[in-house]
């Protein structure tokens, strides 16, 4: 599943309607959902980012190594309005911690941050904002860091700036990039599928699936789910009756070594 | 070689050899940092995606620089140490312990090479007899010397060093240093060989045997004596294969100039190979050794072969030349 971390609706709009999001019953934070999308709506700064990211873990898959996106609006001295970059590097102003988000084979322009606790307009050669810090460092609790990444669309420069209370603005500057963030999204999810294979069997719903934990000792159990990992490394899946389900782990483990040739 | 990104370290960032590097280099995105572990050592990261796209990290090594080998690990010297100027190669091998000790795919490079070579330096001074430094423990040294350059300013520096040995072990045959100088009776090019089949199967991204046996007929003709390390030898046929397998070897090259020849199974702390079995999921090598540790299977056939390897070497090669590691 791939999870946006959005600061404020006005920013979250052109998301929800790009992936047909519909709105989630949730008593804390805005979440909006499809099958494969979830989209929460955090507020301004880097705690409520990381507030964002937990509840969405908890009030979604809960499955380790899912794909996030913090995507927002940030301000910098130069870059043109309506530009699009993926940050890889992130400097918390307050903490003074560096942060560097997996640089992808993703083709599209980067550059560092500053994530500042406070609102303000001194522009200086690197984009500022104020979620990414919090938004990482929880994602990163969650899933490995090469599905954890930051985009950001310039808002503002020393020479001009969007109305920040006008929505439709906002809305036509995000949507802009809408094929940047499809593709964007797709290449994260094809990253995580090349390595944790939708196939790829869960040894631990195998083998209850297969046996009654009772049957096993501790080592046992051990075992053969080890045995069962090495199966699957060569078959794809497990013949009918090669187990007895009322046998003991002891006989099992027999069996599938017989078969592995062990 | 294709590489993005390269992390240096603010404090080596006008390094002579930072300089040098990164120009040969044709990079996207240059990124500072103060020091390389924010990079390469936090935990939550995937080796796997990594070794698909590897960033390039400079730095500088500070304390540590020369470690003493195992006691067992030995050339035929008294005094033996190893180095790493750098971690993480460019090969993929399945049975690479980097996978299991390190966080991070990264190539990490320490460009205090001049460090290193006076730390060197003062342990020969040190030590009466003659000592043995191994590179290339936690890299391959000739696989990126056309970015790094080490092995060059190492095998001059060598050069005044009598007492001093110096191992370059590698699985590259990229040999062009070691070809466009005179030999140096006191460094050893040292090659890793396994059997073709082994190498389809668990060597990915090396190159072939054959490739490795004309590299060192190469170095051999060149008059450089070259180390050959059957480590670690895979077991994934019959005997008779391997029997094949060490014929070949020495068939193809120089008996004459073989320096030395080593011998290891494959060995790998349970930590490591319970961590890459959790990220090479498909794995069959890793799964299945990892299986023998849960099931704690058979250790006197690692003998049995070990014997078997050691009589096949010693039909060619006289047996105070063959060391077990």
């Amino acid at each position: 599943m791939i999870h946006f971390i959005i600061a404020t609706n006005s920013e979250a709009r052109p998301l929800i309607d790009l992936f047909k999001l519909k709105k989630k019953n949730s008593n804390k934070l805005q979440i909006y959902c499809n099958q494969d999308i979830s989209l929460t709506i955090t507020g301004i700064g880097k705690i409520n980012s990381a507030i964002g990211v937990i509840q969405t873990f908890y009030e979604t898959s809960q499955k380790t190594n899912d794909c996030w996106i913090n995507l927002g609006l940030a301000g910098h001295k130069s870059h043109k309005v309506g530009k699009i970059f993926a940050i890889r590097k992130i400097h918390d102003q307050e903490t003074r911690q560096n942060i560097y988000p997996f640089v992808n084979s993703f083709e599209i322009d980067s550059d560092e941050c500053i994530s500042i606790g406070k609102e303000n307009k001194r522009y200086n050669s690197k984009i500022y904002e104020m979620e990414s810090s919090g938004f990482f460092n929880a994602c990163n609790k969650f899933s490995s860091k090469e599905f954890i990444q930051v985009l950001k669309i310039i808002s503002d420069n020393h020479s001009e700036s969007v109305d920040f209370k006008n929505n439709e603005q906002i809305y036509n500057l995000i949507i802009r990039h809408k094929k940047i963030i499809i593709k964007f999204s797709e290449h994260m999810k094809k990253t995580q599928t090349s390595i944790f294979d939708k196939n790829q069997k869960s040894i631990d719903e195998e083998f209850l699936k297969l046996f009654k934990k009772e049957n096993f000792t501790f080592t046992e159990e051990k075992q053969m789910k080890s045995l069962l990992k090495l199966y699957f490394t060569k078959y794809t899946s497990i013949e009918k009756n090669i187990f007895n389900i009322k046998e003991s782990g002891h006989y099992n483990i027999k069996k599938i070594r017989n078969i592995l040739r062990l | 070689m294709k590489i993005k990104t390269i992390y240096v370290e603010d404090k080596i960032k006008d390094h002579k050899n930072t300089k040098q590097i990164i120009s040969r280099i044709n990079y996207e995105n240059l990124i500072y940092c103060e020091h390389y572990s924010e990079i390469f050592n936090p935990s939550n990261q995937n080796f796997r995606i990594q070794k698909k796209f590897p960033s390039l990290i400079l730095a500088k090594k500070d304390g540590n620089l020369v470690h003493e080998a195992p006691k067992d690990f030995s050339i035929g010297y008294k005094n033996n140490y190893y180095f790493s100027h750098m971690f993480n190669c460019l090969y993929d091998c399945k049975y690479c312990y980097l996978q299991g000790m390190l966080n991070s795919a990264n190539y990490l490079i320490f460009v205090n090479y001049e460090d290193f070579l006076n730390k060197i330096k003062k342990i020969i001074l040190k030590n009466q007899d003659t000592t043995c430094f191994f590179s290339g423990y936690d890299c391959d040294s000739l696989a990126l010397e056309k970015i790094t350059r080490f092995v060059e300013k190492s095998i001059n520096y060598f050069e005044k060093m009598n007492k001093g040995i110096l191992e370059i072990r590698s699985k590259s045959i990229n040999i062009e240093v070691l070809k466009k100088r005179k030999p140096l009776p006191n460094v050893i090019p040292a090659f890793s060989l396994n059997p073709q089949f082994v190498i389809n199967n668990f060597e990915d991204k090396t190159p072939s045997l054959l490739k490795r046996l004309n590299a060192i007929s190469t170095l051999q003709k060149n008059e450089w004596y070259v180390g050959l390390r059957f480590d670690p030898i895979v077991w994934n046929d019959s005997d008779e294969r391997y029997i094949s397998f060490f014929n070949k070897v020495f068939k193809t090259i120089d008996i004459g100039k073989v320096h030395s020849v080593t011998l290891g199974n494959f060995r790998m702390p349970s930590t490591y190979l319970k961590k890459i079995s959790k990220i090479r999921p498909d794995n069959y090598f890793i799964q299945f050794e990892n299986s023998k540790r849960v099931l704690n299977l058979e250790k006197e056939k690692k003998n049995e072969k070990t014997e078997l390897c050691i009589k096949q070497i010693s039909k060619f090669v006289d047996k105070s030349k063959i060391f077990l590691n």
